[in-house]
């Protein structure tokens, strides 16, 4: 393989983290877990039933564009089939379980010729047990060893097929033997089912659908999906292919192998960990969409039913058989009944962390842990009558929008349990919700805390986040109901907003109030959330329809979830728009040798640019003349020893034009720019000088009134430019900056932090932000703008200085054909107008866009001859 | 931060815990699960008697904690979950937009070659030390290795001559 492959990938996977450090309080953490450790151990038995329970629930009032608040809308009871969720004991009589068969774990299950087949992934073994006597016939190893994928198993006709680290093999039921079919490199097969004669085969993280010939392993076909996705389930029924692919955003993919026709049947994430199970039964196909299970009618095509599970059930099977679905629940501890023509749940077994489940004429078989146990279903009772979801009744809850928002009413939902952030970063995340919470025995919660569903197994590290009990010291005054009081500090708040349809509030627990390993008995936390409204915003603002964004919106009920975003032009769209009304040079050539500052000064400098493709480049200086000049000041590059980087950054250029900091090594170099002459500050700080890793600053940030320096490397500091004086402040480097009004504050992912500009100390805690993360943050007037990502592409959220609220976004739709540098805000042209680096328009084009907010208009503001850093003055 | 064993493990972590967690998330493809892997071999390296003993030795001692403890979360996920669906199964909105491809790519990668990439190319790690950590042969190291910058290539539009650019300053 080419050294230059390998040298890509190394930048790929440190680009793909660049961005990301260790959250600034991970070592306060770190430190708290030891000494609850050291503690915990001695007080060992005492905490051993520690019980902990946290419902945080969610609202958010209507607030009109003039900022009148209006009344909480209703709350609908949610469009869902009524589900006996919290009652499952009483849907079992007697205990159903039959047979417990110890040493058989397995990730599926398949019946065949009066045997159960378990594949077990773990050991890369097939199970063979009889139906008859429940005992284990024979185990067989699996040719290729498996993979993380594990082991699916299909029944056709005459043999088995295992789909085992990714590669089709065919299994001989009589001997067990395994051949491995197709090619044995592939290893990226992940889901399989048999039916019209063919194996189906979902190939390459939901890439496309496999038909291969179940004689001969051959590909027969392969139909593309429209977007990829991961772990998509499919199974084949009703004269179709059904691939759920809610993962993917895309619903239920229906594929008719005759006609070759796609059709979708659209479906909504509904919480929780999403598996893409699907299953048929005799008149539906069931697919699951992460907390919910829903049934499409096969001819229609739309969905009929909603049978809703307790949050992060985690499904990781279903199976149907004539009309009834079973539904594995694995972390509900659950095995679920379904009369699919009813979608009433008609039964619950109890079975501890189930996996998979295969359903014969008389009997359920379950595998759970290293058992397979088998269950009669005749001995579940009928349905006790219907009990209501549980719900969360809660009187008055409101919580500020921000401005431009509306809110309406979408039902209740139940979104998010367990303590643990559920990997959601991105989106946008409203800023000022408040949570009420409330401790276990508070009557509205509605739930005992040995339900299932606040129980969860205690020995599994993974799964619960405990609280301490610091966290869970909330008095009852707490317990607001009106929700203007505060919340404890401990529970970070998110709100994300995902897929233009749906309002996903995340409660975050923080971390430092979250210990895993020392309550090792302790059941989960359960933050329940629920949502009076959805957020939306006035239409998007898009360069022919910016009228719209100074009409008045319309009624909320009226309006579909657009957001405040702005979809960015394309790569190749942006060649047609019409280039800035500005007096900014059209184009600048930053490859050729220029004069000095000192050979032809300037008053004040527009921007200053430094080219990254070029080693230790010198940094240009663009006069207000429109004319480059050369800083004519050697500077070392930033970064450390492996990742060398400009030592320009955006903060570089003093608002005034008139002078420039560059980050050094062990220190920082400002230049006056009128005169061309440097001036060097060390800042020897505390930097770790730990295994090799010296300080050096890498971000600057000017405050306006010239006199100071925010400076940041290992450690951040303030330095007094006259004294030479610094202090170190905790405000982190990569997100902090100064603003005009001389604030200094950090945008990242715990919200707008300020802090004291003079002291360097932390002033507020932060809130709820939009994911940002991948450039630095550029502010003008009372806005701040930072490149995140916002539904699996890069955004850029501007963000008010006061309320927090997200004003505006730019979406880059997919960022196709896009360099993985681009996008990133770099400053601004005046008040409104943000400044963006579009990277490369063509290989030596760098193509500066400038993005009017009033007006919603993008427009061409420049071309650079290449990459480069780049800083602005206040033009 | 009196005694010299406190002293000595906040300089480790502060010097280490960044990249620890960047080669934790590479490998199990969640932040927080990363965070949460770094925190724990962190920790377990405090209870060690290896906190006090062989300076140098550190540093490998905590990164080869934070590779198995990586792997063993996948592992323990990989069973829990049915075929083929993997960590990144369980959220759509898993991965944020600057890492998409690569994570994506990388999420494609069965776990050994995955494992293999993000230490010899993120890590740095010879073929020999990649081999030792993950216990397997120099041979596998090589094989997976290969294997895995081919599908990685395939993913990933590796043509392109400028990727991996990133905003000034950070690596």
């Amino acid at each position: 393989m080419s050294i230059d492959l390998e040298s890509q990938v190394r930048d790929a996977l440190r680009d793909a983290v660049a961005s990301r450090n260790t959250s600034t309080d991970a070592w306060s953490r770190l430190a708290e877990r030891r000494a609850r450790s050291v503690r915990s151990r001695r007080a060992a038995l005492l905490s051993s039933t520690a019980l902990a329970t946290v419902v945080a629930v969610v609202a958010i009032s209507v607030v009109s564009r003039d900022g009148q608040r209006r009344d909480p809308q209703p709350i609908a009871n949610p469009p869902t089939t009524s589900a006996a969720l919290s009652s499952g004991a009483s849907l079992t009589s007697g205990d159903p379980i039959t047979a417990t068969i110890a040493n058989v774990s397995a990730t599926a299950l398949v019946y065949f010729n009066g045997d159960i087949w378990a594949a077990d992934s773990n050991a890369g073994e097939l199970i063979r047990v009889n139906t008859a006597d429940n005992r284990v016939v024979s185990r067989h190893a699996v040719g290729n060893s498996p993979g993380p994928s594990g082991i699916g198993l299909v029944a056709s006709g005459s043999a088995l097929w295992a789909l085992s680290g990714g590669v089709l093999q065919r299994v001989d039921p009589t001997s067990g033997q395994t051949t491995a079919l197709g090619d044995g490199d592939s290893g990226n097969a992940s889901e399989l089912a048999f039916g019209q004669d063919s194996l189906w085969v979902v190939c390459c993280t939901g890439e496309s659908l496999q038909q291969i010939d179940a004689a001969t392993g051959r590909v027969m076909s392969t139909t593309k999906f429209p977007t990829q996705f991961p772990g998509p389930g499919v199974a084949v029924g009703h004269g179709a292919v059904w691939v759920n692919a809610t993962g993917g955003g895309d619903g239920v993919q229906r594929y008719d192998p005759t006609t070759k026709e796609h059709t979708t049947t659209s479906l909504v994430y509904s919480g929780g960990n999403l598996q893409g199970n699907i299953a048929v039964t005799d008149d539906a196909v069931w697919a699951e969409t992460g907390d919910a299970v829903v049934r499409i009618d096969p001819i229609s095509r739309e969905v009929t039913a909603t049978v809703p599970l307790p949050p992060n059930s985690t499904v990781l099977d279903m199976t149907g058989v004539g009309g009834t679905l079973w539904v594995v629940g694995n972390m509900a501890n659950k095995v679920w009944r379904i009369d699919a023509r009813t979608g009433q749940i008609t039964g619950v077994v109890d079975i501890r962390a189930p996996q998979a489940v295969v359903a014969t004429a008389d009997a359920v078989w379950v595998s759970a842990g290293s058992s397979l146990v088998r269950f009669d279903p005749s001995r579940l009772a009928s349905p006790a009558p219907a009990v209501d979801s549980p719900v969360f009744e809660v009187d008055g809850m409101s919580a500020t929008v921000p401005p431009g928002w509306f809110a309406r009413s979408l039902g209740t939902r139940i979104l998010s349990s367990r303590g643990r952030s559920l990997g959601s970063r991105t989106g946008i995340q409203l800023s000022t919700f408040t949570f009420l919470v409330r401790g276990a025995e508070d009557p509205i919660v509605g739930m005992k805390s040995d339900d299932a569903l606040l129980t969860i197994k205690p020995d599994d590290n993974e799964l619960p986040a405990a609280v301490s009990s610091a966290s869970l010291a909330l008095s009852a005054d707490d317990l607001v109901t009106d929700g203007s009081a505060p919340v404890s500090r401990s529970i970070a708040r998110r709100a994300l907003v995902y897929a233009g349809l749906r309002f996903i509030v995340e409660a975050h627990f923080g971390k430092a109030d979250v210990n895993i390993a020392d309550f090792s008995r302790v059941n989960a936390v359960l933050a329940a959330v629920r949502i009076e409204g959805i957020a939306s915003a006035p239409a998007p603002f898009t360069p022919s329809s910016a009228q719209a964004s100074v009409s008045p919106p319309p009624a909320p009920e009226s309006v579909n979830f657009d957001g405040p975003v702005q979809i960015a032009p394309t790569l190749a769209e942006e060649a047609s728009l019409p280039p800035a009304n500005t007096t900014f040079p059209t184009s600048l050539d930053l490859t050729k040798t220029r004069p000095t500052l000192v050979e032809d000064p300037i008053e004040r400098a527009l921007a200053i640019f430094q080219p990254r493709d070029t080693a230790n480049a010198g940094v240009l200086v663009l006069g207000d003349d429109g004319r480059l000049r050369s800083l004519g000041v050697p500077l070392e590059p930033g970064g450390d020893g492996a990742n060398k980087a400009p030592a320009l950054t955006t903060g570089s250029l003093r608002v005034d034009g008139q002078a420039a900091a560059f980050g050094q090594p062990d220190g920082v170099i400002v230049v006056d720019l009128l005169t061309g002459t440097p001036k060097r500050y060390e800042v020897l700080g505390t930097g770790d000088k730990y295994q090799g890793h010296s300080e050096y600053i890498e971000h600057v940030s000017w405050h306006p009134d010239g006199k100071t320096l925010f400076l940041s490397g290992r450690d951040s500091y303030l330095l007094d430019l006259a004294t030479g004086q610094t202090k170190t402040t905790t405000a982190e480097g990569w997100e902090s900056l100064f603003t005009d009004s001389g604030e200094l504050l950090a945008l990242g992912s715990r919200g707008i932090i300020r802090y004291d500009s003079a002291t360097g100390a932390q002033l507020t805690a932060g809130g709820v932000v939009p994911a940002t993360g991948y450039s630095r943050p550029v502010s003008r007037g009372a806005r701040v703008a930072r490149l995140g990502g916002h539904e699996g592409s890069l955004a850029i959220p501007v963000v008010a200085l006061g309320t927090g609220a997200v004003e505006r976004m730019l979406l880059f739709k997919g960022a196709h054909g896009r360099d993985t540098g681009c996008c990133r805000p770099v400053g601004w042209l005046d008040d409104d107008t943000l400044i963006i680096d579009s990277l490369y328009a063509a290989p030596t084009i760098n193509r500066l866009l400038a993005w009017n907010l009033r007006e919603g208009v993008i427009s061409r503001l420049t071309e650079l001859s290449g990459s480069a850093a780049m800083s602005f003055a206040r033009l | 931060m009196d005694d010299p064993k406190t002293e000595r493990v906040a300089a480790l972590f502060h010097a280490l815990s960044t990249d620890l967690t960047r080669l934790a998330f590479l490998i199990v493809g969640d932040w927080g699960l990363a965070e949460e892997i770094t925190q724990e071999a962190f920790l377990r390296f405090w209870r060690s008697p290896q906190a006090l003993r062989d300076e140098h030795a550190a540093p490998a001692y905590i990164r080869r904690s934070v590779v198995n403890l990586s792997r063993s979360r996948i592992r323990r996920r990989a069973l829990e979950r049915r075929v083929g669906r993997t960590v990144e199964a369980v959220s759509p909105f898993h991965a944020e937009a600057r890492d998409v491809d690569v994570a994506n790519a990388l999420a494609r990668l069965a776990e050994g070659k995955r494992a293999c990439v993000v230490l010899r190319y993120y890590a740095d790690m010879t073929e020999a030390e990649t081999a030792e950590v993950l216990g397997v042969s120099i041979g596998t190291v090589k094989s997976q290795t290969s294997k895995a910058l081919r599908q990685l290539a395939e993913h990933l539009s590796m043509s392109d001559p400028v990727a991996g650019s990133t905003e000034d300053g950070r690596p």
